[in-house]
């Protein structure tokens, strides 16, 4: 009996910390919504009145044309890599997914400021907008469809062929409506980023839901207004997200077949299989699109990034690089700790709600950088002042901002929104260890801390460090939050980098720039190497 | 129907079929039976088109359709095919599993098509339903159904049974071989599996290492086996010693340890004797405890009617294998008189 109650206390501990730490991180978004308390008839009358149609019609255009663009670009590529041998195959597979590592912003002012170097257009449009996103948001596009391609059985080709379907009617009617869920996964993350982009807009100068929060915010000053703006645009991503998940719902079965034992003479009539676009076109078509969302604006950056060094002291790079490598990591570090609590508390704990708890825990995810920030802003802000109040009683004088302003404020945003991609990795790798393994050690007479430290630690290494090198690029890369929240003259290779090209300075915001892209690609290893 | 000409093919250099012909009337069903390995999918998969031939000539009603010098692509050969995996596409529920190759008929033909093969495959009442809420012989049915429902010529079955529960086999495959004879298709059929082959197949070719080694009845093949290895693979059946001894214009015999027999006639000019194996099936004994020749009982497996007994024979220690009404009841390590009673004298 005593052993129940001991064990019962246990694990309603760790349903405790989950619910402790999913609903601190929950907080920013019940900011919002409790903006929505008091609505201004005025502010919001002059808004529809002046600039929420732009807003909207801007937002919803790009959203749908970097949904679009990434989905032809994203299937395209799957599709050619997938089903033929071409020159170069075997690279494009992989290093298709590089511009991955380009934020859209730094993709748009290096393009821009080529075109304006050469006298050739201006590319400061939504048409631009849309598909400078699309050029690095594809490949989420392709690489689910890759895999939803290369998991479809071989026969369904045979069985089409067989039955009178060419090769090119097989892609329309089998192939392509199969991959449907993966595609629409690929699409709703692109569209997502789209939505939440702020960089690109702001430099191109288009009016978006983004943009029109800061402006609110710091252009008139109404904070409520901005929050409810930030509202509206959750409620997008909230759209996005919920038609993604309803189009799965539908279509699971998909994937639930089991794919056929790879038999070599099935692979035999793969290669067989009669393109309906010619190989040398693929491959111009793989490295074409490589070269202009990966090479040409590395190249360009290096070239800049080169000229910069000469007439520059370096201090200033330095400090960048160590500010923003610091914060970076220790944000990691603590995004760890907070999803392996999670993934522990969902593990040992019985209640009922501790999975739906961690899932509402990495909805953060979703929630746009500017969105983020405002609703990380207004607690913080209110706590701030309760606890100036209550100083100002007892010892007569003000402390300033302990909280908002400061890098609490900016971790804690950064926590909200990159704690999903650490949790799916530290929950992957847990659920890998069988839990008879822990049964196993504590027959043996070992503790549950030995069961941490001595089995699961190691099995989880590699989770850890993916997940610590995907949040810590992550935060790198980050910008709208970032803008925001970080504390006064604290400066990161992002904000740096993007008030640079901002003022027309693309020499200074080369340097930067290419530092982002570079330790980009370490995820993007990661994932070439996981796809294998 | 078909008609397969010395047909080669190499796969990577690697000879996998080598030189075989055979031939398929109107309406028949033939089976292509060998061990995994020996090419049998392969030669399949050369008729319905997914690969080419390196030699010979595969013909299809009149039509050459593989050849040195020709290649008629898959969508065009009309042949049926059922895959191993039944490979029916999951985004389609079964109606449009089953009309997917009826893309050139009009609405209402492919309606009466449809209707009909659900009808004749007992699946009306699954119409509107996805391929996973099927059961596996569900499934082996909407892809006997959706291949021919084009009415192709010739319907190519791989493996066609061994997704499904053994025990279910049997029955199915005479379900579809009724469904094959009534719309008088003429079907071929890859198998590693026996009784699948007996059950289903009017002719079996026995396929071991790219060629056939016999193109012929069940029966023929159990009984009348041409190869060594067609003798081993088909049936149940152990092999004794025994020499064949030969001298001009007389008869010839083969004696064993189990006895003597009229051995095949062979024309000699001075006497001859030759080493051979003498093929003995499970039923070729009867008990006979006086004049038999003693056996010990091995080990013995109980089979309902029958027990199918593991004996090793007292004078030569060879191991045979017979099959006995189950009402003799011999324990392991008893001693037993058998005679060996041949229809048909099989040696090697």
């Amino acid at each position: 009996m005593a052993i129940i109650i001991s064990k019962w206390r246990e694990l309603d501990r760790w349903f405790f910390i989950g619910a402790l730490i999913s609903v601190l991180l929950a907080l920013p978004v019940l900011a919002i919504l409790l903006s929505y308390s008091s609505l201004s008839a005025d502010l919001w009358g002059h808004l529809v009145d002046t600039t929420l149609a732009e807003y909207l019609t801007n937002s919803v255009l790009l959203t749908l044309g970097v949904g679009f663009g990434s989905m032809l670009l994203g299937v395209t590529l799957a599709w050619c890599v997938t089903q033929y041998s071409f020159w170069g195959r075997g690279v494009f597979e992989w290093a298709l997914l590089l511009p991955l590592a380009m934020p859209a912003y730094i993709m748009a002012y290096t393009y821009t400021g080529m075109f304006d170097q050469f006298g050739w257009f201006d590319s400061r449009s939504l048409i631009g907008a849309i598909t400078f996103m699309s050029l690095v948001l594809y490949p989420y596009v392709y690489i689910l469809a890759k895999t939803a391609f290369s998991s479809q059985q071989r026969t369904y080709q045979d069985a089409a062929a067989s039955l009178g379907v060419t090769h090119a009617q097989y892609f329309f009617k089998i192939a392509l409506p199969i991959a449907r869920p993966a595609v629409f996964t690929g699409m709703a993350l692109a569209m997502m980023e789209a939505l939440a982009d702020y960089g690109t807009v702001a430099y191109f100068g288009i009016s978006t839901f983004t943009t029109g929060i800061f402006r609110t915010w710091f252009g008139m000053g109404e904070m409520q207004l901005a929050s409810q703006l930030a509202g509206a645009l959750a409620l997008f991503v909230l759209l996005v997200l919920s038609l993604e998940k309803y189009s799965r719902k539908n279509m699971r079965f998909y994937q639930t077949q089991t794919p056929a034992k790879d038999n070599t003479i099935n692979t035999y009539t793969n290669t067989e299989a009669t393109p309906f676009i010619s190989p040398l076109l693929m491959s111009v078509g793989c490295f074409s699109v490589l070269a202009i969302a990966f090479i040409i604006p590395v190249l360009q950056l290096c070239v800049w990034a080169w000229d910069y060094i000469d007439i520059s002291m370096m201090d200033e790079y330095l400090t960048l690089v160590s500010n923003s490598f610091l914060l970076a990591f220790s944000t990691s570090l603590l995004i760890i700790v907070l999803a392996l609590l999670l993934s522990y508390a969902q593990r040992f704990s019985t209640h009922p709600h501790v999975s739906g708890l961690t899932q509402f825990a990495a909805l953060g995810y979703a929630i746009p950088g500017t969105v983020l920030a405002i609703g990380v802003l207004q607690p913080l802000g209110w706590l701030d002042e309760q606890i100036n109040v209550v100083w100002v009683f007892l010892f007569d004088e003000y402390i300033g901002l302990v909280f908002s302003g400061t890098f609490v404020a900016l971790i804690f945003a950064y926590c909200v929104r990159f704690l999903s991609v650490a949790l799916h990795n530290t929950q992957n790798g847990l659920e890998r260890i069988k839990p008879n393994v822990d049964d196993a050690v504590l027959s043996l007479g070992l503790g549950r801390y030995r069961i941490f430290s001595r089995i699961h630690l190691p099995l989880l290494k590699k989770s850890i460090l993916a997940a610590g090198i995907l949040v810590f690029v992550d935060v790198l890369k980050e910008l709208p939050a970032t803008l925001i929240l970080r504390p006064f003259n604290f400066n990161t290779l992002a904000v740096k980098a993007f008030e640079y090209a901002t003022d027309e300075r693309l020499l200074a915001a080369a340097l930067p720039s290419v530092t982002i892209v570079l330790v980009g690609i370490i995820p993007v290893i990661l994932l070439t190497r996981a796809m294998k | 129907m078909l008609t397969l000409q010395n047909i080669h093919i190499n796969i990577a250099e690697k000879p996998i079929i080598n030189d075989i012909s055979l031939t398929l009337k109107n309406g028949e069903i033939g089976c292509l039976l060998g061990p995994s390995g020996c090419g049998k999918t392969t030669l399949l998969r050369a008729i319905a088109g997914f690969m080419k031939t390196s030699g010979g000539e595969i013909v299809i009603r009149d039509d050459i359709v593989s050849s040195p010098t020709t290649h008629v692509d898959v969508t065009r050969r009309q042949v049926g095919v059922v895959f191993q995996d039944f490979a029916l596409f999951p985004h389609l529920t079964v109606s449009q599993n089953i009309t997917f190759g009826l893309h050139q008929l009009s609405q209402l033909e492919q309606h009466q098509r449809l209707e009909e093969l659900l009808r004749l495959t007992q699946l009306t009442d699954f119409a509107q339903q996805y391929p996973h809420q099927l059961s596996g012989g569900q499934q082996q049915r909407v892809a006997i159904a959706r291949a021919l429902a084009p009415k192709p010529d010739l319907l190519l079955l791989d493996e066609p049974f061994s997704a499904l529960d053994p025990s279910l086999r049997e029955s199915l495959a005479l379900d579809i071989k009724a469904l094959l004879k009534y719309e008088n298709v003429t079907a071929l059929l890859v198998t590693h599996d026996q009784t699948e082959a007996f059950t289903i197949a009017d002719k079996i070719a026995v396929m071991n290492q790219g060629h056939i080694e016999q193109y012929a009845s069940a029966y023929d093949l159990y009984h009348e086996p041409d190869t060594f290895f067609v003798a081993n693979f088909v049936g149940e059946g152990r092999f004794i010693e025994g020499t064949v001894s030969m001298t001009p214009n007389a008869p010839a015999y083969l004696y064993t340890a189990m006895g003597e027999f009229p051995a095949h006639e062979e024309a000699v000019l001075s006497p001859l004797e030759k080493q051979v194996k003498l093929l003995v099936r499970p039923d070729d004994f009867v008990v006979d405890e006086q004049g038999g020749f003693a056996v010990n009982v091995v080990s013995r497996a109980f089979r309902g009617a029958h027990t199918l007994y593991t004996f090793e024979s007292v004078n030569s220690h060879e191991e045979l294998l017979c099959l006995l009404p189950s009402h003799y009841d011999y324990q392991v390590g008893a001693r037993v008189g058998i005679r060996l009673e041949l229809e048909h004298v099989i040696y090697f």
